[in-house]
């Protein structure tokens, strides 16, 4: 039963199968569109295609860029000799907001998980393995606190040890600026059990 | 911790239901099939996010409708007040939300509002099969301890993840060793995490466990209860053993029985197969118990639970009975029905005929009695 024209349907369901966004969003983003004026709706697809188009891997840390290699990699200021390592490229917007963090990334795209058919071939785990030089001192693996990052981080840990390299992992604990008796009990179960001596 | 009000939308056979209890004692009385316990399935609904029945999310949405959605008002002991909601649609995500935020993951919710509940279905724990008590195990923990929760449903994740791998193993007769052994290591550290928290619960339980049955019975029996982790030797953990005693363990397990593991392409041991051993006068009770004494030893167990939460939370548990008395004779019922009200727990009781229930009420008490007629619960004096 189709209460609406074929092409406002089509819309609708192109917007719906994006991530985070239900049946009633992509309806709303639809009718917007449709009462915006023709180059409003023409910024929006020569956008999309000028993205899809222009953005590419960058071939040393696997980021998202639009020239190779990526500002980030070719930058002189940012150190050869730290490399961390994330999963997504939002994870490595993330860090960069922190303003604190002064050495290169590399992206996995993703974290091993049997279930979802993802072996260590599937991700850049060869590619991070050839950066490794004497230049580098330290891996850090920022990957996600869950049970396949962890296993992730274990596995990468193996390998880049016997590489002579200094691995390190992020830190798990509660978040700074509210109250201790706020923070979720496991993250400060977790906190308690990886304490730090002064 | 008791509850105020409650209100169940398109909940089994309740359209919309919006009661007010009493904070000591609820007796909701109806025929079979009346909805008398979806009552108390919405209550653990908000707080263990699920019901405590066997029973599939969408066989909960009333027929007609295509969500569910419980809520409940509470109290804590310090008269904070605690509010929390939790609603289902098929094929969507739980969406809960409580006074601690929105947006919550299950994990985020269960303990908040403890719980005790009996209902004649976990007479399994007792004489059924090993999962049974561990569910047992599972559910009084993780409402004490977060951290349990989170590293329970940790290990049925590496557990999932882990079998997939070894039934590939099983299926195509080679296994990538390196990736096999990250995700061995991950389930054994887990592992010997929970095994380390259940053998730490036992001590802490085994004696609440028996002044419960003695209190329960009159006569003179000996009970046991301890502990039975699978594939660990008894050595290891009679002498409370530290998690990397438990990991060293299992590790050698691992490697004992790696080969049949591969062969049979699933994981052969750890912490999801443990068991807990309830002893009577020197036997197993699964094996030597009467029914009598099975009963006895379901509401020991109970008992304990509710001394145990209640010093684990701080905070008074709230009780939940699913027509137990039909199940329990006068004796008993009379017994347990005493120690309820001692207890100062609220506490919310099924029944199909309340009368006898009436006559054994102390005077002065504050109880409410509800009726419910094919999904309408009403308030009677």
């Amino acid at each position: 039963m189709l209460h609406t024209s074929e092409s406002i349907e089509t819309v609708v369901e192109l917007f719906s199968s994006l991530p985070s966004i239900g049946r009633k969003t992509a309806q709303r983003l639809t009718y917007y569109l449709l009462k915006q004026p023709a180059e409003t709706v023409d910024k929006f697809s020569s956008a999309l295609l000028t993205m899809k188009k222009n953005i590419r891997f960058c071939s040393t840390c696997y980021n998202f860029t639009e020239k190779n290699p990526c500002p980030i990699c070719s930058s002189e200021k940012r150190s050869r000799k730290v490399i961390c390592v994330v999963e997504e490229p939002s994870d490595v917007l993330a860090i960069e907001k922190t303003n604190d963090f002064y050495g290169k990334y590399h992206v996995l795209h993703g974290a091993m998980n049997p279930l979802e058919g993802i072996g260590p071939n599937d991700l850049k785990i060869r590619e991070l393995i050839m950066r490794i030089t004497d230049e580098v001192d330290e891996v850090i693996l920022a990957l996600d606190p869950n049970v396949e990052g962890e296993v992730t981080t274990q596995y990468l840990s193996k390998l880049l040890k016997p590489l002579g390299v200094r691995v390190t992992r992020i830190a798990r604990g509660v978040p700074i600026g509210s109250d201790l008796e706020f923070a979720d009990e496991a993250t400060l179960s977790r906190a308690i059990e990886g304490r730090i001596s002064l | 911790m008791h509850l105020r009000s409650l209100s169940l939308m398109n909940l089994r056979n309740h359209d919309q239901t919006d009661v007010e209890f009493s904070p000591v004692l609820n007796i909701i009385e109806g025929a079979n099939g009346a909805g008398k316990t979806t009552i108390l399935e919405g209550i653990a609904i908000c707080g263990l996010s699920k019901s405590f029945l066997p029973t599939t999310e969408t066989l909960m949405i009333r027929k007609t409708a295509d969500f569910y959605r419980a809520s409940a008002a509470a109290l804590t002991d310090l008269g904070v007040p605690y509010k929390i909601a939790v609603q289902y649609a098929a094929g969507s995500r739980k969406m809960i939300g409580s006074s601690i935020g929105e947006n919550l993951s299950p994990k985020e919710i269960i303990g908040e509002m403890p719980l005790i509940i009996l209902s004649p279905d976990f007479k399994e724990i007792t004489f059924g099969s090993p999962d049974h008590r561990r569910r047992f195990i599972d559910m009084m923990l993780s409402q004490a301890s977060k951290r349990y929760a989170e590293e329970s449903l940790n290990l049925k994740r590496i557990l999932k993840q882990r079998n997939n791998i070894l039934s590939q193993a099983k299926q195509h007769g080679t296994v990538n060793e390196d990736i096999l052994e990250v995700w061995t290591g991950s389930f054994i550290e887990t592992s010997a995490e929970i095994a380390h928290r259940r053998l730490h619960f036992i001590s802490e339980f085994a004696p609440y466990f028996l002044e419960a049955y003695r209190q329960v019975t009159s006569v003179d029996e000996r009970v046991e209860i301890r502990y039975e982790p699978d594939s660990l030797p008894p050595e290891i953990t009679a002498v409370s053993p530290s998690i990397a005693d438990l990991e060293a363990a299992y590790l050698a397990v691992a490697k004992r029985r790696k080969t049949e593991e591969l062969r049979r392409g699933v994981t052969v041991f750890g912490a999801q197969k443990d068991d807990m051993y309830i002893g009577i006068n020197g036997g197993n009770a699964r094996e030597y118990a009467s029914q009598g004494q099975h009963k006895s030893l379901l509401i020991a167990l109970k008992a304990a639970e509710f001394e145990y939460l209640r010093n684990a939370k701080n905070e008074m548990p709230i009780m939940l009975f699913d027509d137990i008395f039909s199940e329990l004779d006068k004796m008993r019922t009379e017994r347990v029905f005493r120690n309820i009200l001692n207890s100062g727990a609220q506490t919310f009781i099924t029944t199909t005929e309340s009368e006898s229930l009436r006559r054994s009420l102390p005077g002065g008490i504050d109880v409410a009695f509800f009726r419910v007629t094919s999904g309408i619960a009403e308030r009677i004096s």
